[in-house]
């Protein structure tokens, strides 16, 4: 007997794109240029309960986590290369059980671009290509055909399993290479954040100053970045609804938090370690550029370009790490034509691989 | 080793005991099962949680050799230190830990000893003074500096009262001021007003551990380099706002790149001076 998971795959909003569950294959957008916020809320929740225990008594127990297995759809290169980090961060000395069953329990559909993306710098972060995170990459081929490959142990199940994937014939053979070559020259970059490391060492007090004056620590730019992860822990009485005054029961909860919050630097007592925007922008670009390399050996970027999108007064990353660097970052506005098309034919495969 | 279990989920431990430690501190002894098979060395930290109103993260106060696992809390006004002021004897927290990266006491065997305690720094530095005092025959000259903002202030006075007492300890106090309607017939000043006067003739043969609010570091810093010591051979502990304990959440970092809860709490000061922001 099949058993369907949950889908979760991009869908219009607005003028926007967003990954949100859908009942039909029909719902998905193929012709998206990126979702609006990377897939990271699926993995690391926005907000989620950590452990539940009494309030007089303790006896703290886990949550329980949601592990329904669910397949996400549209996953772009730059947000599996960013899950490298997220893998490493949430494994390394101490494993994270929320993130790790979310993880486990999330098959990745990558859709590999074929072109750059408005605001995208995935070229210069050398972050369009990942060679893992994924279960499955499809890759759109002329003549509404999609490159399915499997990136792991499950996808190659989907795969085997599904009726609408067949093999590669030889006649694909050109297309597939000629269609990988024209994706490695549109979004490859001769040019590389090389020695982004040491030059986050020197002294950019102007720099930061410039924009702190124009930040305003409004945290859209961290909510929508694939690479930023900051949480805090907080605990409280969970009430329920079925009994409003039964308020024995706490819960130890997480959520998201940003490193632009002054609250984020702030302990008690009420000193502040990073009290200027200027101070806390310097954070975060010595965290993306200096600090997560250093730890993790990857950049803290993807060149996905959404905090570009995102920022209401125009801070541009691509220009700071030009003005950092020196190293002129192209700015790419795609036009209309350059977008994928719908495909009914890669509508069966994704609504079979719900199997 | 990688901790396999849930790293978020607290064990509970009850309070037994409560002393008041000044106006605004007090101390708690703790027990349960886990407590009891506790392993933990000075400059470590725990973070406490009061269930359903939040958590902090505090260094442990006594040493393993003592008769009980022993927290001191200095009421901010925040959230949780207020509510543990509140607290009695009997009440259920939860406890994370230990955390942190300890002072390394064993490389300080056959060292001269010299703890700097700093107002509430006093705390974590006494859990390592209480370790050299257990394995006394293991170190050399012990040097206890300690400076609070005015004598109402010094907490664990009857301890003091008994290291000085000792032969094999010298305590020296100073206090910032004296409020009207207090005594104080000791030293008063700064911290430095006692470091600036240590004698030593050989340096290299001390080790100094140090802990106070960042800012203090910087003059007692200066003032011990002035009597010879160097910055690798200055140990402190920093403040940051620790969240998770275990490098996950980010909070504590330094400078977008050390983090307290893992790299530290216990740095050198050559390594604090180090990092932009270090010492804010």
């Amino acid at each position: 007997m099949a058993t369907y998971h949950p889908l979760i795959a991009p869908v219009p909003n607005g003028e926007d794109f967003v990954f949100a569950e859908v009942k039909s294959s029909k719902e998905i957008a193929f012709s998206f240029d990126k979702t609006k916020k990377s897939l990271k809320e699926f993995l690391l929740k926005p907000e989620e309960v950590l452990m539940t225990a009494s309030f007089t008594e303790g006896k703290a127990k886990p949550a329980p986590i949601d592990d329904t297995m669910k397949i996400l759809f549209g996953a772009r290169p730059c947000d599996i290369t960013a899950l490298e980090l997220f893998d490493q961060v949430f494994s390394i000395d101490y494993d994270d059980p929320y993130y790790l069953s979310h993880r486990k329990n999330t098959i990745i559909l990558g859709l590999n671009c074929l072109n750059l993306c408005k605001n995208g710098f995935c070229g210069i972060t050398e972050s369009f290509a990942p060679k893992k995170g994924y279960d499955i990459m499809f890759t759109e081929l002329p003549g509404e055909k999609f490159l399915v490959e499997s990136g792991s142990l499950t996808g190659e199940k989907l795969i085997h399993k599904s009726m609408n994937v067949e093999g590669v014939k030889e006649e694909d053979r050109i297309p597939i290479i000629q269609t990988f070559k024209s994706m490695n020259d549109n979004l490859s970059n001769e040019k590389s954040l090389a020695g982004i490391s040491s030059i986050m060492a020197l002294d950019h007090q102007a720099l930061w100053d410039e924009y702190g004056e124009k930040c305003l620590a409004c945290n859209l730019c961290t909510s929508v970045c694939p690479t930023c992860w900051c949480f805090t822990v907080h605990e409280r009485i969970a009430v329920s609804a079925d009994d409003l005054s039964d308020v024995t029961k706490t819960e130890k909860y997480r959520h998201w938090t940003s490193c632009l919050f002054k609250d984020y630097h702030t302990v008690s007592g009420g000193h502040v370690f990073n009290p200027t925007t200027a101070s806390r922008l310097e954070f975060y670009y010595k965290h993306k550029f200096k600090g997560i390399p250093e730890k993790f050996g990857v950049l803290g970027c993807v060149g996905c370009g959404r905090c570009v999108s995102a920022c209401p007064v125009g801070i541009d990353i691509r220009e700071s790490l030009e003005r950092l660097t020196n190293v002129e970052i192209d700015i790419y506005e795609p036009s209309e034509s350059s977008e994928s098309s719908e495909s009914s034919e890669s509508s069966d495969v994704i609504t079979e691989l719900r199997l | 080793m990688k901790n396999k279990e849930n790293p978020y989920i607290p064990f509970d431990a009850t309070i037994t005991s409560i002393k008041e430690l000044n106006r605004f501190s007090k101390s708690y002894r703790f027990d349960s099962p886990e407590i009891r098979e506790l392993n933990y060395e000075p400059g470590q930290f725990f973070e406490i949680t009061i269930y359903g109103v939040g958590q902090s993260v505090i260094g442990a106060t006594d040493s393993m050799f003592d008769e009980g696992f022993e927290l001191a809390v200095l009421n901010t006004g925040g959230l949780v230190s207020s509510k543990l002021h509140q607290l009695e004897v009997g009440n259920v927290v939860g406890i994370r830990g230990p955390f942190g990266k300890p002072f390394p006491m064993d490389e300080f065997k056959g060292k001269n000893m010299l703890f700097i305690c700093a107002g509430i720094g006093f705390w974590p530095v006494r859990s390592a003074i209480k370790h050299v005092l257990a394995n006394r025959s293991d170190f050399g000259k012990m040097n206890v500096i300690l400076g609070v903002r005015e004598p109402s202030l010094f907490c664990y006075v009857n301890e003091v009262e008994e290291w000085i007492a000792r032969d094999d300890i010298t305590v020296q106090q100073t206090v910032d001021g004296i409020p009207e309607g207090e005594q104080w017939n000791g030293e008063v000043g700064l911290i430095t007003v006692l470091t600036d006067k240590f004698e030593i003739d050989n340096p290299e043969d001390w080790v100094v551990l140090c802990v106070g609010p960042p800012v203090a570091f910087k003059f007692i810093g200066m003032s011990l380099n002035n009597r010879g010591f160097t910055d690798d051979q200055i140990y402190v502990s920093l403040e940051r706002k620790m969240k998770c304990g275990i490098g996950k959440c980010n909070n504590c970092l330094i400078d977008g790149r050390v983090y307290v809860c893992q790299n530290g709490a216990v740095f050198t000061l050559a390594e604090v001076k180090a990092l932009p922001g270090g010492l804010d």
